[in-house]
């Protein structure tokens, strides 16, 4: 019997795996690269580090309760603590393990900056920030690389306090500790235009976020001098968008009562609303539907650095799942 | 006795409150699946009340995929049909938490933010508006 267990697994994870392709996916050209159980504390929104091997969970409490963030090791499928002052929205800074926290908490505790590299997830627990800046106060934290070199990273965090906000530092590595320093003060970002939930792309040219005039989704080229210019209105508010590491993509959801069917949008059979994953193609100024999931929701889609697209999905029996697919042969 | 004083003072402010505010409605967007709405849901609960604030909750539409959450936070299992079929085409239900005043005339929930903020700015937001608190 036990000869056989390991098929079994096999079958079953191949199963498993076709029936979320099957029902699911928009187009044969995409790939399910893998599935994970997504044990302990699933929260909707979630980062993903530039290489999968760690994902970014909120803590999914009030702010009375605890003090943590969760990571969630793609290798064993386990969620690991980690102790913070801010309860949401851990983020990693672009091909690095390193993390950016942002606080609900009063100052002094502000951005956080964690290093995950070289680190055992079971000593997640234990560790300190490596920088924590007290002047930065501001939430929706996201974060680009300006320039990397071998053991130093200049990086810009943009967030949002009253408008959206941005601030340049340095993160230097030396005896594989890292440090970091203000490089740029903070300045406001996009100042011209009035919008929430901004997205910087990993390089720091755009930002992608819901203009609260209009009432739609945009995205804006970040100038040198905090000025942004519209270079892409959407008709609708996107879920939150993620840049494609070439910035030429953008991933979102979207909640609604219709479905992709293969050439248009046909009501869900229940209708009832589902979420569902959207590629937007800056060059072609496309959007192609990734998913068609009927039940449940996927949500929060995240770019990896090999083009790869991770997203949670909610099955309506009310297990979770993060889903890792290839798409580059679809959207190219 | 000072306790009676305090409630009594209290309510005095509560009732001169009431009487100021011109019936602004905030109506509140919210998800068991988004910290910050949680803690968005907490400061208008708290805080609220005193500034005799009328507040419609509106649920995240999704609802029914929360088996995987905690009892807690666990929801009716069935569809939230809060927002209506022209805000989630609109994409309000993309976003938790959302802040939105609602028309006294039309009954329509006009987008003030979406994405948590302190409950001191929502006031500020709403006094933008016209309204008095």
């Amino acid at each position: 019997m036990k000869k056989f267990l390991p098929l079994f697994i096999l079958s079953a994870s191949f199963i498993s795996l076709s029936a979320i392709a099957n029902e699911a996916i928009t187009d044969s050209r995409i790939q399910i690269k893998s599935v994970h159980p997504a044990n302990g504390r699933p929260q909707y929104f979630f980062k993903a580090s530039s290489d999968f091997k760690y994902l970014g969970i909120n803590s999914g409490r009030s702010r009375r309760e605890e003090n943590l963030a969760w990571i969630f090791d793609t290798s064993d499928n386990k969620t690991y603590p980690l102790k913070t002052t801010g309860l949401v929205d851990p983020v990693f800074i672009p091909h690095t393990q390193l993390m950016v926290i942002s606080s609900d908490k009063a100052s002094p505790y502000n951005m956080m900056f964690f290093d995950l590299e070289n680190q055992a997830p079971d000593d997640f627990i234990k560790i300190e920030p490596f920088y924590v800046d007290i002047e930065s106060n501001g939430l929706y934290q996201s974060v680009a690389v300006l320039e990397q070199k071998k053991d130093q990273i200049e990086v810009r965090v943009i967030f949002q306090a009253s408008n959206f906000f941005k601030k340049d530092y340095t993160l230097t590595r030396k005896n594989n500790l890292w440090t970091a320093a203000v490089k740029k003060d903070v300045q406001p970002a996009c100042s011209n235009y009035l919008f929430s939930m901004g997205f910087i792309s990993r390089e720091g040219a755009y930002i992608i976020g819901s203009d609260l005039t209009n009432l739609t989704s945009a995205i804006y080229r970040l100038q040198d001098d905090g000025a942004c210019e519209k270079v892409t209105d959407f008709s609708y508010i996107t879920g939150k968008g993620s840049f494609s590491y070439d910035s030429r993509y953008v991933a979102f959801h979207l909640l609604s009562d219709k479905v992709w069917d293969g050439s248009g949008f046909i009501p869900t059979p229940s209708g009832g609303v589902v979420g569902n994953i959207y590629v937007y193609d800056r060059d072609t100024s496309r959007t192609l539907p990734i998913t068609k999931y009927t039940e449940g929701a996927t949500l929060y889609p995240d770019f990896l650095a090999d083009g790869t697209l991770v997203y949670v999905f909610y099955d309506a029996d009310g297990t979770v799942r993060y889903v890792r697919l290839d798409v580059s042969d679809y959207i190219k | 006795m000072k306790k009676l004083i305090f409630v009594g003072l209290l309510s005095l402010y509560q009732i001169a409150l009431a009487q100021q505010n011109k019936n602004c409605t905030l109506a509140y967007s919210w998800s068991p699946g988004m910290s910050y709405s949680m803690i968005g849901l907490d400061d208008i609960q708290h805080a609220g009340p005193f500034l005799n604030l009328q507040v419609i909750y509106i649920r995240d539409p999704l609802l029914k995929s929360f088996g995987a959450l905690a009892d807690s936070q666990q929801l009716l299992y069935q569809q939230s049909a809060d927002f209506t079929a022209n805000e989630i085409q609109e994409g309000y239900a993309n976003h938790f938490p959302g802040y939105f005043l609602v028309n006294q005339t039309t009954k329509k929930r006009d987008l003030l933010r979406l994405g948590y903020t302190s409950f001191d700015h929502v006031i500020t937001l709403l006094k933008e508006k016209g309204c008095v608190l």
